[in-house]
């Protein structure tokens, strides 16, 4: 009842508040170091080694990484992801971003509905979605051999050498498209309306504000959109891997790196060079990254 | 503030390195050049164990198993039923690729792997050979004794070369045979062929009658299949013997591996056969539904084919022997498995008694060739008349294994090298490229035995010339 405890004037000391920023960044840093930086350094201490079936496992210093950047294969499948790169970031986004702009712009039920469905993709789990996609592509089991039919057309080769990779841009362009529209249309939102009043009152329409007005309102969205796109296809793996098992001649086991670092994993009992190769592959995509947020500093508001 | 965060940083990073240092220097010591596995003989310690099949005799000893045999369970649980001594604590860690990758795993991890494994002809000889021994020589147990109840084959593919040595005891085989639709055949009048020539000759035959399919396919994906198609040319691609450790060969140039893979290019070219990949549910599909004529295949497809849907319902199944080039073509298998004894067995010596009794035994056998379709290479099976008697519905109650029982025992034995699935892709890269795009036959194989026999020395290996 009595309320004999006299409250302590808060003593506002650096060292008191520290303490209490540290307890509550603790859960984040404890698993940010548990998850990540441990194994990083630890898949670094094992790439310095070499492990051969005679030789046994020997210190071999940056041996490894010299035969990375010289393994055909690693190199092709670099190249292979860095082609995809090219085609499926500017795909995604412009996508995205046309879908955001128009349904800012219409705003009734419609418009609600169809943010749903076209971020629908991104709700279906990635295997699943690549396993789905691997039946519609089949030749036998698709809806396609009997579409084309209709107008007298022979099936395409989804999953052929040449149509591969038309197939897999078509995968992840329908399973991110949907994320990536939802975080430019929400960053519209914050775009205030004054701006676009004004804009009309100037007298200009509709697609001169999107395109002059809401497109550099939400650059700094843009480039975040275009590092995530450009981090997820440097890392491509889920896609092919799944693919794979319709067409395992098409898609050999080191389509990307990331698959090649798997295969010599698992399949070739070459521990030391996958992290090699993973770490390898690491280094070039923070160097992309680092580039492209250099070349859109201006603007991605991220100068430092 | 930032100091202390450095500080932080310095000992977190300082205390991994000492840790990761510590695993490093225990590592080197373990792998002594030549030795054998490691053998235990602790007969409590997997009494946790947790199985998938339920123990009926809890205070027995267990012994783990990791294999993916159909209807495991139901051997397992007579296995169980017939010993007082051991039970069998089985878990199904995947088939194929996905238990090998969970052995690499625990191999790498140096605990978690099961006493008994499940392991293909074809990857035995990755755990045995080099610096790192994973699997026990079974002979110190007396497998050396059961050699008489196995197929010449089946024994040659777990003994590797080596005269004493047993590192798996053998379980099933393939057989290679050619299963066909009688109904198509007679439909168009095409003799059923005998010979690779025939085979030709009537796939053009069937084309040019009006059937819209093909007579088969060649999958440049198969594996084995083109091992065992290349071993009928007497090609030994793969060279490794146990009793030679570090001698490894690859021979593609041979005039036989030549003539095989030109062979198999002509066909594709004039469109006789199509080159779709194997194993896929499009695969299975074609076999079933009256896309093609006949499947050159292994005895366990035989077995596995009526459970795949959309079959065609008016079809005549009938297995006869694989094509031949000539009289003196030798009879060739393709796959098959064994159980072996892993250096991580808690007691070694009992793991091997179930390697070796688990699948010796009738009901077992019963099981394994009845409901899990397997073809066994214990001759007491393989040549009682109820098993050459046995008659399939499917293949119009043929007595099938009165084709397939004498494949088996004419079958001799491959090797495969140490790194075989390495050597596996590389093969269907190049044999793709072969029969889809018409590459050069001489040169294609010469670049193929050039990456297999680097990647050979790289490991440390002497190439054989």
């Amino acid at each position: 009842m009595q309320n004999k405890a006299v409250p302590k004037p808060m003593k506002k000391t650096s060292g008191h508040d520290n303490r209490w920023g540290w307890f509550f960044t603790a859960p984040f840093g404890i698993i940010f170091i548990v998850f990540l930086v441990v194994p990083l350094i630890y898949a670094f201490y094992v790439s310095l080694f070499t492990y051969t079936q005679m030789r046994g496992t020997v210190f071999s210093g940056f041996a490894n990484y010299a035969r990375a950047f010289r393994d055909p294969i690693f190199l092709q499948g670099m190249g292979r992801v860095v082609v995809y790169t090219l085609v499926l970031v500017p795909v995604q986004l412009i996508f995205a971003l046309l879908l955001a702009l128009v349904l800012d712009a219409i705003k009734n039920k419609f418009a609600s509905v169809s943010r749903l469905v076209i971020f629908l993709p991104y709700a279906v789990p990635v295997v699943i979605g690549a396993l789905m996609w691997g039946f519609l592509y089949s030749k036998q089991m698709g809806p396609f051999t009997s579409i084309f039919a209709l107008f007298g057309l022979p099936t395409p080769g989804f999953l052929t050498p040449n149509g591969i990779f038309g197939s897999l841009v078509n995968v992840v362009t329908w399973q991110w498209t949907g994320y990536y529209m939802v975080i430019l249309y929400s960053a519209l939102q914050s775009v205030p309306s004054e701006l676009y009043e004004s804009a009309r009152i100037d007298g200009a329409s509709e697609i001169t504000i999107a395109l002059r007005i809401k497109t550099p309102m939400i650059s700094s969205s843009i480039v975040m959109v275009t590092i995530f796109s450009l981090i997820g296809t440097l890392q491509f793996y889920t896609e092919p891997m799944v693919l794979r098992n319709n067409a395992p001649s098409v898609i050999p086991p080191e389509y990307t790196p990331n698959m090649y670092a798997q295969a010599l994993a698992f399949n070739y009992n070459q521990l030391n060079y996958s992290a090699t190769v993973s770490f390898a592959l690491g280094l070039i995509v923070v160097i992309f990254s680092i580039v492209f947020m250099r070349l859109t500093r201006n603007q991605s508001g991220l100068e430092d | 503030m930032k100091k202390s965060v450095k500080i932080v940083a310095a000992l977190v990073a300082a205390a991994t390195t000492l840790s990761l240092a510590a695993c490093g220097g225990q590592g080197g010591a373990q792998n002594s050049k030549g030795g054998n596995a490691a053998v235990h003989s602790d007969t409590k310690a997997n009494a946790n164990a947790k199985c998938q099949n339920t123990i009926k005799k809890p205070n027995a000893e267990k012994v783990t198993v990791w294999a993916w045999y159909p209807s495991m369970e139901k051997m397992v649980d007579i296995f169980n039923s017939k010993h007082d001594d051991v039970q069998v604590c089985w878990t199904r860690a995947g088939s194929g690729q996905t238990q090998y990758q969970k052995i690499t795993t625990a191999i790498k991890a140096k605990s978690g792997l099961a006493d008994v494994v499940q392991i293909e002809y074809d990857v035995l000889s990755q755990y045995v050979s080099g610096v790192e021994k994973h699997l026990v020589d079974l002979s110190q147990y007396g497998a050396d004794n059961v050699k008489k109840d196995y197929t010449i084959g089946a024994w040659n593919s777990v003994s590797l070369g080596s005269k004493k040595s047993v590192y798996a005891i053998p379980v099933d085989l393939g057989p290679y045979v050619m299963i066909y639709r009688k109904d198509i055949f007679d439909k168009y009048g095409v003799k059923v062929p005998t010979t690779w020539d025939e085979y030709e000759q009537a796939g053009k035959q069937l084309r040019e009658r009006g059937f819209s399919g093909h007579i088969g396919n060649y999958e440049p994906s198969g594996n084995g299949s083109n091992i065992a198609l290349l071993a009928q040319k007497g090609a030994k691609v793969y060279d490794y013997s146990a009793s030679n450790p570090d001698k490894v060969g690859v021979n593609f140039e041979s005039k036989g591996a030549k003539q095989v893979m030109s062979y198999w290019q002509k066909l594709a070219k004039e469109d006789v056969v199509t080159t779709q990949d194997a194993y896929t549910a499009e695969w299975y599909k074609s076999i079933v539904d009256g896309t093609y004529a006949s499947a050159v295949c292994a005895s366990w497809l035989v077995g596995s084919l009526r459970g795949i849907s959309g079959a065609d319902t008016s079809a005549n199944w009938k297995v006869t022997r694989a094509p031949v080039w000539d009289s003196s073509t030798p009879q060739v298998n393709f796959g098959g498995s064994s159980l072996a004894v892993t250096d991580q067995a808690k007691d070694t010596k009992m793991a091997a008694k179930v390697a070796m009794e688990l699948f010796s035994s009738d009901p077992v056998q019963q099981i394994s060739v009845t409901d899990a379709a397997l073809f066994p290479t214990w001759t007491k099976k393989l040549e009682s008349q109820g098993f050459m008697d046995m008659t399939d519905s499917f293949y119009g109650d043929q007595k099938i294994n009165q084709v397939i029982v004498p494949v088996a025992k004419a079958y001799k034995g491959y090797e495969f090298l140490p790194f075989q699935p390495y050597a596996y892709d590389e093969q269907t890269k190049v044999i793709t490229k072969i029969v889809r795009n018409g590459a050069d036959v001489n040169s294609s194989l010469a670049s193929l035995d050039k990456t297999l026999r680097d990647y050979a020395s790289q490991q440390g290996f002497t190439v054989k010339k």
